[in-house]
């Protein structure tokens, strides 16, 4: 008997439970400079394939930092108003997406999870490319390394200049290492380029993981 | 993705290698909610549900409707907009029939204090003043991180080098706030072990590291070496080392934070010495002109400079063959700079300019180019390069594209003083006349051809004129902007044809256009919000219009309720739609002003014979005013208004009661604005009042009503009751002098309506540099209104002010104004001196509605009221004032130095006793020059007029001039 009070209770209790679960459906993860992203934005940036998240780790955590270097870019690149992009690079951009997703039901699916609309993303994909386009423009044609940093690189890295276990002859590689050191140089300016944007603008960040 | 996706592979160093494309497991998922029935969606304020109706007026989910994410994330957007709210988010949970929305808000906890506890190693009050000069007194506390990172750079740049800040966010509530703690553990402060210094810093290196405040076993303090560091240099700078350099950075830092080796790097660089040979140079120039010291250099850009600025300075002077030239010679350390200066000849215009080949534009126009290269001026070459380059501006404004402008300094035989001369000589190939001929536009598709050709002035056919074809782009920008396209741009692409002919392309980036979601108002604690919804000029739905935002600005500033008003545009993610919120911040609802000032006037007064006299009068005044605005919420105002004059009396001969306050003035105005919903402001104004006039004194009592209502911003009509009693007393005038009617109603009632119109596109109404102000007001007084006197009587103006294009700022001002009146008949019984009565009929106005001039606002030759034919001044020479009034006034502003300016008039006008006899060839008239000067609080004048024909009057010449002294332009 009192077995079955208490088999009735934890159904109870189990049913009020069910009933009260309520799941977080959208918040606001962060701000930068006046601007939300929120917790929508950072699923379909992520399931859209705009931003690949690591596969270990904590996706939302991972993607939300891109999307705020993202905006925080963009605050910068809105500032200056480069070119508006080519409509056809915009409409290829929008086809690598279809094609990352795979259907068109995934990408209903997705739209109407995340509350976005095609023309949403494809003022997003608009942005990316302006915000290239920046990058390009800015840090671009700017880094030329030195013959002697090209060949320190292809000494200390081997490794990216052999193939089928044989080191490729310097002459041959030398084109790879320049643009692997240019690649550095302009990764590392614009890592400077962006923590001064964070400094100079306000960004809060209100995800805390386990909350 | 691109760069992009490569970037922020790039960026994310010490992050696990990324995943495939399409991940996302892991992430929040919705599918179980969305396309599902709302059920019931409430907002919770920290875990009270909130029944606010502007909050949850703004949440797009309703109950009834399906779950949309974009619904959600819109509301999400509304509600920050508000700025109230710190943290959102939305919670679903499945009930019977659909689903439950809660959406949790966290209201914004301002900071109101900040707290610093620990081992603080440094002051207290240094490090908040490094907080508060950083973030300000109450940050927000979402940055607490911000500002712990900052700390510990201000730790670091003292000596602390592994200083631990951690920053304490505590809220508390009622009144809701937040106190931002920061614990700080200092740690021990780094001192100096080791200094390596490169270079030689020219003494010995302990007393040099003494110096910068380096030396072994000191507290390392960065920020201190480097402005001793500084200070050094400078010294070093002083003493002619103009190239000095010095740095210092950590070499090696202990791992407990305890010690550091320094590296200083201290270059004194060679001692310069600046010597002038030749022509000598103005002393109180050199800095400027040769800037080594300042720049810190002397390398050779420095130096090429040098000379390319002396020989500019003395071109300017008219030695136009002028030469500098730089050398410098390094010997034992030391460099020494020799400036070899030639002025050679000064030159001066001989003939003037002469032009050739202009036959389109006439000599006179070419002219106004040509006004720095008069004969007998120096001759500054740059000033023959402006003109030719005017010239070709004057040209291409009328067409001609391809116009030439050559010019040449032909030197002549030097004047017999050994002086050069000049003369410049400017060759016009005019070349044909352009023809704009076609127009198109590319990159259009929100506006079509046809609607962007109305806002175009330049047609096919017309000369290619640039400044207009560029004011038709801006017009075309305008027009996008104010469809909401805010990104657009437009660029003009002028192509030739066959050399006579241009192709005007305009070619228009639109960009995205921005739609008003929702309009917010936040900040209005006592403002009724309708007061504020009726100004605001957007609408949801509509494109953002810039016109708009600036109009609705304008609005929410004239209703003068508010101290600040800001209005900010939020967008929603990326989508181009935006909500709008105006936050405004309530102004005090209760002023209090008051001030003083002294009027400096010449009026009439009696002399000793009982004859008009001019004298001066000095009146100090005061006033006080009590307003309370914004009552009720609704924008109404009332305000109390009292003023006191202290004047000499007329009567001095007297003991005691040589002063007096025969002037006052206390007036109660109630305003309502959009009364019953009209486009009107009504106002009612209670008056009680006495004034001084020259031949009388009045008391006035009395209410006015006026509905008042703005056409456009320039134009406003408006129409007023006025009901009240004017007493007239101490009149100078004698019974025989005096009209009738103030014989017969030494105090009149007036029961009148009167109605206006006006135009006023004046750009400032206290001092005004151009625009016009155009009124026209008529009032009709009767019996059968209430007054014991009828009459009408219409007042027209005209003022014109203009930038004058000679000169600097020169503005000529002009009014002309008439005044025309006429009693209605009736009959009175008027007693003789003997004392028979008869009946007479009288068609005057009362004295205190009468037409007067003469004073500082009219005519500034004259006294105060003292201008009337002679029909209108008595025998004595006091003015009756008359039925007719005009007035021309023509003045010319002209700024001298700072706010100081001049003025020069000419003031004409008569007072008429009767509408007919008004005749413009009997004017009077004077002229007059004057002083402004714009204080603070306004123009502050003195004009001195003077008449150009005095006439006699009671026997005497009258006064030839009358100085005025006064607040405020005359007109």
């Amino acid at each position: 008997m009192r077995g079955r009070r208490g088999l009735v209770v934890g159904l109870l209790l189990l049913l009020l439970s069910i009933q009260l679960r309520a799941d977080v459906i959208d918040r606001i993860l962060a701000t930068v400079g006046g601007a939300l992203i929120l917790q929508t934005d950072v699923v379909a940036a992520a399931r859209l394939g705009f931003v690949r998240p690591p596969a270990q780790g904590d996706s939302l955590q991972w993607t939300l930092d891109r999307l705020i270097e993202r905006r925080l870019m963009l605050i910068e690149v809105d500032r200056y108003g480069p070119p508006e992009p080519d409509r056809s690079e915009v409409d290829r951009r929008m086809q690598e997406m279809d094609s990352r997703i795979g259907s068109g039901e995934r990408l209903d699916a997705i739209i109407r999870e995340t509350g976005l609309s095609v023309e949403q993303l494809r003022l997003y994909v608009r942005d990316d490319l302006r915000i290239d386009g920046y990058i390009e423009q800015r840090f671009g044609a700017t880094f030329q390394p030195s013959e002697d940093d090209i060949v320190r690189y292809y000494r200390d890295h081997p490794a990216e200049f052999t193939r089928d276990g044989k080191l490729r002859p310097f002459n041959d590689a030398r084109d790879d290492a320049r643009a692997a050191i240019a690649a550095q140089l302009r990764a590392a300016a614009v890592r400077e380029w962006l923590s001064g944007l964070r400094r100079r603008t306000e960004v809060n960040v209100l995800y805390f993981p386990g909350r | 993705m691109g760069l992009l996706l490569a970037f922020a592979l790039l960026v994310s160093q010490g992050q696990p290698p990324a995943g495939p494309p399409l991940a996302g497991q892991g992430l929040p998922s919705t599918a179980d909610y969305t396309g599902r029935m709302i059920v019931r969606a409430e907002l919770s304020i920290e875990g009270q549900v909130s029944s606010d109706s502007t909050l949850v007026g703004i949440l797009e989910t309703r109950p009834g409707l399906q779950l949309s994410m974009a619904a959600v994330r819109d509301t999400i957007a509304h509600l920050w907009s508000l700025g109230r709210f710190q943290e959102i988010s939305v919670s679903a949970s499945a009930v019977e029939g659909g689903v439950a929305l809660r959406y949790e808000v966290v209201p914004v906890h301002s900071v109101r204090r900040i707290a610093f506890r620990g081992n603080l190693g440094l002051g207290e009050s240094g490090v908040r003043r490094a907080v508060t000069d950083g973030f300000g007194a109450a940050p927000p506390a979402s940055r607490a991180a911000s500002i712990a990172e900052m700390l510990q750079g201000h730790y670091f740049d003292r000596g602390y080098l592994a200083a631990a800040i951690r920053p304490v966010v505590e809220e508390v509530h009622d009144p809701e706030g937040t106190i931002l703690t920061f614990e700080i553990e200092a740690g021990a402060r780094a001192a100096v072990r080791r200094v390596t210094v490169v270079g030689d810093p020219g003494e010995p290196k302990d007393s040099f590291l003494r110096e910068i405040e380096a030396d072994p076993g000191r507290p390392y303090q960065r920020v201190e070496v480097q402005s001793r560091l500084a200070g050094y240099l400078e010294q070093l700078r002083r003493g002619g080392r103009y190239e000095a350099q010095g740095s210092h950075r950590i070499a090696l830092q202990t791992d407990d934070g305890r010690s550091v080796d320094l590296t200083v790097n201290i270059e004194r660089g060679p001692e310069v010495v600046v010597r002038y040979e030749g022509d000598a140079l103005p002393k109180d120039r050199l800095e400027e002109l040769v800037p080594v010291r300042n720049e810190g250099s002397v390398d050779v850009d420095i130096l090429e400079d040098s000379e390319r600025r002396i020989v500019a300075y003395l071109n300017q002077q008219g030695y136009w063959k002028a030469s500098a030239t730089a050398t410098r010679r390094e010997q034992d350390g030391r460099v020494e700079i020799v400036f070899t200066v030639r002025r050679g000849v000064q030159y001066r215009i001989a003939g003037g300019p002469q032009v050739t080949g202009n036959a389109f534009v006439p000599a006179e126009q070419i002219r106004l180019a040509l006004d720095t290269l008069k004969e007998g001026d120096v001759f500054v070459a740059a000033n023959l390069d402006a003109a030719s380059a005017q010239i070709r501006g004057i040209y291409l404004r009328r067409g001609f594209g391809r116009i030439k402008v050559q010019s040449a300094a032909n030197e002549l035989n030097p004047s017999p003083s050994g002086e050069g001369r000049i003369q410049p000589v400017i060759s016009i190939t005019e070349g044909s006349l352009m023809r704009i001929t076609d127009v198109t536009f590319s990159g259009n598709k929100a506006l079509s051809t046809a609607q962007l050709g109305t806002r175009l002035a330049i047609a096919p056919g017309q000369p290619y004129f640039e400044p207009q074809v560029i004011q038709d782009r801006e017009n075309i920008l305008s027009e996008y902007l104010n469809r909401g396209f805010s990104t657009a741009a437009v660029t003009l692409v002028p192509a030739v044809v066959e050399d006579t002919g241009v192709n005007i392309t305009f070619e228009i980036v639109e960009g995205p256009q921005s739609i008003v979601d929702h309009v917010l108002v936040v900040g209005n604690v006592r403002t009724d919000s309708r007061v504020i919804e009726r100004e605001i000029q957007l609408r949801t739905g509509e494109p953002l219009s810039l016109d708009a935002l600036f109009e609705t600005r304008r609005r929410l500033g004239a209703l003068g309720l508010f101290r600040r008003i800001r209005i900010t545009e939020i967008p929603h993610g990326d989508t181009e739609r935006r909500d709008i919120v105006i936050t405004v911040e309530e102004a005090p609802s209760t002023t209090v002003g008051y001030g003083g000032g002294l009027e400096l006037s010449q009026r009439l007064a009696s002399g000793a014979e009982g004859a008009a006299e001019e004298r001066f009068e000095l009146a100090p005044r005061g006033f006080f005013e009590l307003g309370r605005r914004n009552i009720g919420g609704k924008n109404r105002s009332a305000n109390l208004y009292t003023r006191l004059s202290l004047r000499a009396d007329d009567d001095q001969s007297g003991p005691g009661g040589r002063f007096g306050f025969p002037e006052y003035r206390v007036v109660g105005t109630y305003r309502e604005p959009k009364t019953f919903g009209w486009n009107a402001d009504v106002t009612i104004t209670a008056a009680l009042e006495q004034g001084v006039r020259s031949t009388f004194k009045f008391a006035r009592k009395g209410i006015n009503a006026e509905i008042l209502r703005r056409l456009s911003p320039q134009i406003r009509v408006s129409a007023r009751y006025t009901f009240g009693t004017t007493r007239t007393f101490d009149e100078v005038l004698t019974e025989q002098e005096q009209a009738t009617i103030d014989r017969i109603f030494p105090q009149v009632r007036l029961s009148a309506f009167s109605a206006s119109i006006a135009r006023d596109t004046r750009d400032d109404v206290l001092d005004p540099a151009r625009g016009f102000f155009l009124s026209s007001e008529g009032s009709i007084a009767a019996r059968t209104l209430g007054g014991q006197v009828g009459f009408i009587r219409s007042y027209l103006q005209g003022q014109m002010y203009r930038r004058l294009p000679v000169g600097k700022r020169v503005i000529f001002a002009g009014r002309v104004a008439l005044g025309v009146a006429d009693g209605f008949p009736r009959p009175v019984r008027v007693v003789a001196p003997d004392g028979t009565v008869t009946e007479q009929t009288i068609e005057d106005l009362p004295a205190s509605e009468r037409f007067f001039a003469g004073g500082d606002t009219t005519m500034r030759g004259f006294a105060l009221d003292s201008v009337g034919a002679p029909q209108t001044i008595s025998s004595a020479g006091f003015p009756r004032g008359g039925n007719g009034l005009v007035l021309l006034n023509a003045e010319l502003r002209v700024p001298v130095w700072g706010d100081v300016g001049a003025a020069f008039f000419v003031d004409g006008g008569n007072v008429f006793e009767r509408v007919t006899q008004i005749d413009l060839g009997n004017l009077l008239a004077a002229v007059g020059l004057g002083i402004r000067y714009k204080s603070p609080f306004g123009p502050l004048r003195f004009d001195v007029g003077f008449k150009v024909d005095r006439r006699e009057i009671g026997g005497r010449l009258e006064s030839p001039r009358a100085f005025h002294f006064s607040f405020g332009q005359a007109f």
